[in-house]
């Protein structure tokens, strides 16, 4: 599994580089994200604009990160299609990962926490 | 109402000849002119398939441009039958097709023979829901069908050594030239999983549904055109298939089989239509089954509407979406609406509730405590976790209300709670329905008011402005049109063609009911019928048939509660005074029966068994000297109804009083001009209404007196004492008599007709019922009156056209323009 990542105002911004966020990934996107924890990161923005499917496997990923950080940070979703967004919202995690369209809005998103 | 018609593609005898040589080229790849059957059904089909999908567009584009309500029908069952012939005639190109294959030496009607019925229902409830799309196109309606696409329908059944055998119904192995597969309208669809309960960020309570699996549901669409062509609608149905990433993480483990395994699990899900009578409860895949259908039912309806509409309409929804449930199969529906808006869409609970009931109506279907579907608690919420935490919390607000309306009356709350308090707890679909919908109608008069007096009693006192009948109907053009040209054709020779879309038209015929050459030709028309059934007969019983005999007709489901049994207890007793008491017969006499047993059903299918070896005596009994012939004709399926239909003199509508909702059979007999023998049920009571009582005959118990000698006790053997006919019927049973190499194979009738208080009380009515089926004999006899009770029966059908039934669906529930 590949990412890309750059830092703007102080937000790490991953982008997984998979067509599928999914079972078959999920434990390396897990992983590398813990890895980015691990180093100090605490504002994280996925973008998932490569990403056109997220299974519950790939959900629970994004769970994780979320868990991990705790109260010492943030993250937000950036970039997702309609069926992503849609999974989001079928499981509820919109209500507890801010969805936004661009990386502007994440970033802003973000730095006002 | 209507999309524009004056962009109608014609099809001339040349366009749709070069357009069946395209086909046969271009996708079978046959360039020769000598085609089978079946390439030729293929070619013509996409040939028509054409023209119905240009209909289907300008439909569409009609409905956007004026806003029209879609009416979304969703229903497990779509007994749809054959296309081919259908499409022919709504769309007037049934004599432009016979000349283009008459140009290749090839019969139109050996043609449409070759194709497969669309066998995706069990009976009346899934041939009501294929009646009611044809009339919503016909009537120019924004009405669609939802429903799944099964692998395989319901089984074929033969019958040997007079007993059925089952066999897979794989009536897509050749693929169908009718459906138009969307995978890119493919949607998906979560199961299983379970429930975190979490906190979101404001420190609500937010319940994540998390390590679901996935179902992906992918769409084909059967064009449905109205009569004219004007308008065609399609019926949606969907086939599970598996995610392909799921699939993917197995594969890249090396385990192949293991992916395959499981992608044929995921694909199981539409793979078999239950048979009716099967006892589904805890039947897993079958509650899977009827949440795919509405997940992906209300998946495609919110695509749609957004894309209509945009995002932020929600308040229009329930004036723009009207969502019907054929019975409580959808009945998820409520729950998955609920979470849809709720979850997903961000509303609050009471208003989303409003937008939820205002959208649903539902069709009870069954008075019988049996067929109510529940489903256990514990297996609910582990296929549907979060569904179940909605349906706890609809019920909790639905119980408030209950005890504010009763205060302190507990047994009232327990009564009428979605969920049953038993071990496991169950979830009352029909209550989840009831709650849920903004309107419950039955099928018929009787049945909609038993609903409210005995089915769901409270329901009725707290919401009595829900309750409403819509007394079934029938779509002319496929059960009077299309399966009897002959008599369709004398018809409008005498009225004039208005009664295909108006069928109160053939009152018309009233007039000619006494007229002695319209009579002759009306027995010509039921003669022809008659031979060309008899011809079919021979073919599939190598039974010899006498049409001048009285084809005395049931067709249907086989169950006890609509009694074949009493049927052929009558004809029992009149082989054995026959051959016993030397009786001759006014006029011979053909019994003719069709119909499927559920496989597990073991009553049902010995009644089968007893019929034939009822058949084997009288067939060959020489004493009977022809007068009497039994024959059960196998593979009950809409395409034979079509034939057996237009042959039938009497119409076996025997049904114990209360227990048929409506019946529909009944309808399309009479409407073809057979008389109906009858109890005092279903829509029989509202035929007898409308036909007049001089020309039905009717017999038997009524409700209320069923009712109440169950009440006091039925004792059967107290028929037995007091009626010759019924100890003389028994006791020839008992005698081994109909199973000489095997005395006891029937003595289950005499254990449950008489030695047990029989739920169907058929020796109660058996006398009443040969009383009625005396005077049927007599009137035979006469067929001057015989014609005249024929033709007023035609005459007076009008009220049950599926137009009358959709009508007042649309003006009533789903207030369509």
């Amino acid at each position: 599994m590949q990412f890309e990542e750059q830092q703007e105002q102080g937000v790490l911004i991953v982008r997984p580089l998979e067509r599928r966020l999914d079972a078959a990934v999920a434990q390396e996107f897990k992983l590398f994200m813990a890895e980015k924890v691990q180093a100090g990161h605490r504002v994280i923005a996925l973008d998932l604009g490569d990403v056109a499917f997220v299974d519950s496997s790939g959900l629970g990923g994004i769970i994780s990160l979320l868990k991990s950080l705790g109260d010492r940070g943030a993250i937000a979703v950036f970039g997702a299609d309609t069926n992503v967004r849609s999974l989001f919202r079928l499981t509820r995690m919109d209500r507890i990962v801010p969805m936004v369209a661009t990386v502007e809005e994440a970033v802003a998103e973000l730095t006002t926490v | 109402m209507t999309p524009d018609s004056s962009s109608n593609t014609s099809m001339t005898t040349a366009s749709l000849s070069e357009s069946l040589r395209h086909y046969a080229r271009y996708t079978l790849g046959n360039a020769g002119e000598q085609l089978s059957h079946r390439e030729l059904f293929d070619a013509t089909s996409l040939a028509i398939r054409e023209r119905l999908i240009d209909g289907m567009i300008r439909t569409e584009e009609h409905h956007s441009r004026t806003g029209a309500k879609r009416l979304y029908y969703l229903s497990m069952e779509f007994l749809m039958g054959r296309a081919l012939g259908n499409s022919l005639y709504n769309l007037d190109l049934l004599e432009t097709c016979r000349e283009v294959l008459a140009e290749r030496g090839a019969d139109l009607e050996e043609v449409r023979a070759v194709e497969p019925d669309a066998a995706l229902g069990n009976g009346g409830l899934g041939r009501l829901a294929a009646c009611f799309l044809d009339s919503l196109a016909s009537l120019g309606y924004a009405g669609y069908g939802y429903g799944l696409l099964y692998e395989f329908g319901l089984f074929r059944q033969d019958i040997r050594n007079g007993q059925q055998v089952e066999k897979p119904d794989h009536w897509l192995a050749q693929g169908s030239p009718w459906l138009i597969e969307r995978p890119e309208e493919a949607c998906i669809v979560p199961i299983y999983g379970r429930i975190e309960h979490s906190l979101d960020s404001d420190g609500t309570y937010n319940p994540m549904w998390l390590d679901w699996q996935v179902l992906i549901g992918v769409p084909s669409d059967l064009p449905v055109p109205g009569f004219g062509g004007t308008c065609v609608n399609y019926l949606r149905l969907y086939s599970a298939r598996s995610s392909q990433d799921f699939d993917m993480q197995i594969f890249n483990e090396g385990d192949y089989l293991h992916a395959v395994e499981q992608k044929i699990s995921s694909e199981t899900i539409s793979k078999i239509l239950y048979p009716a009578d099967t006892l589904l409860s805890g039947k897993e895949l079958r509650l899977l089954q009827e949440y795919f259908l509405v997940a992906c039912s209300l998946r495609d309806i919110f695509r749609r509407y957004r894309a209509a509409h945009g995002d932020d309409q929600l308040a229009q929804f329930p004036e723009r979406v009207a969502i019907q449930l054929n019975d409580t199969h959808p009945a998820i529906t409520v729950a998955e609406l609920m979470r849809i808006f709720v979850d997903e869409e961000h509303l609050e609970w009471d208003y989303a509730w409003g937008l939820t009931q205002k959208t649903l109506g539902y069709t009870n279907h069954t008075l019988m405590p049996e067929a109510l579907e529940k489903w256990s608690v514990p297996l609910f919420e582990r296929v549907l976790p979060r569904h179940l935490q909605v349906i706890y919390e609809i019920n909790r607000r639905f119980l408030d209300l209950v005890a504010a309306r009763w205060p302190g009356d507990g047994a009232r709350q327990a009564r009428m709670s979605i969920i049953e308090e038993c071990q496991p707890q169950q979830v009352r679909m029909a209550h989840l329905a009831i709650v849920g919908s903004h309107s419950v109608n039955g099928v018929a008069k009787l049945h909609s008011d038993l609903v409210t007096t005995d089915l769901v009693p409270d329901f009725f006192q707290l919401w009595p402005e829900k309750f409403n009948n819509k007394t079934n109907g029938v779509t002319p053009r496929r059960w009077l049109l299309k399966s009897n040209p002959p008599l369709s054709g004398l018809i409008s020779a005498t009225i004039g063609t208005q009664w295909i879309t108006d069928l109160d038209q053939l009152r018309g015929l009233e007039c000619h009911a006494d007229d002695s050459s319209f009579q002759q030709e009306f027995r010509a028309v039921k003669i022809a019928n008659k031979q060309r059934l008899a011809e079919s007969v021979w073919t599939s019983n190598r039974i010899r048939i006498n049409p001048a005999a009285l084809f005395d007709v049931q067709v249907k489901r086989m169950h006890e509660y609509k009694r074949q049994l009493l049927n052929v207890l009558h004809i029992i007793s009149l082989y054995l005074s026959i051959v016993e008491d030397g009786q001759e017969l006014a006029a011979p006499r053909v019994f003719l029966f069709a119909g499927k047993a559920a496989p597990g059903y073991w009553t049902a299918k010995q009644v089968i068994r007893l019929i034939s070896a009822v058949a084997t005596r009288v067939n060959n009994d020489p004493r009977v000297r022809g007068q009497i012939k039994v024959a059960f004709l196998p593979d009950y399926r809409v395409s034979l109804a079509e034939k057996i239909i237009p042959a039938a003199d009497l119409s076996e509508q025997i049904s114990t009083a209360g227990m048929e909702a409506s019946g529909t059979g009944n309808m399309k007999l009479s409407m073809n001009g057979a008389l109906t023998i009858g109890t005092m049920d279903g829509a029989n009571i509202e035929i007898r209404e409308e036909v007049g009582a001089e020309n039905i005959y009717i017999f038997g118990l009524l409700t209320r007196e069923v009712l109440n000698l169950r009440q006091q006790g039925y004792r059967p053997r107290d028929y037995y004492e007091r009626s010759e006919r019924v100890r003389r019927v028994m006791d020839a049973i008992s005698s081994g008599m109909f199973s000489p190499g095997e005395p006891d194979l029937f003595a289950w009738v005499r254990h449950s007709l008489l030695d047990t208080p029989d739920h169907y009380f058929h020796l109660a009515d058996l006398d009443s019922y040969a009383g009625a089926q005396a005077t049927v004999a007599d009137d035979f006899a006469r067929p001057e009156l015989w014609a005249k009770k024929a033709i007023l029966n035609v005459a007076r059908i009008g009220k049950f056209s599926s137009d009358r039934t959709i009508r007042e669906y649309a003006r009533d529930i789903w207030t369509l323009a």
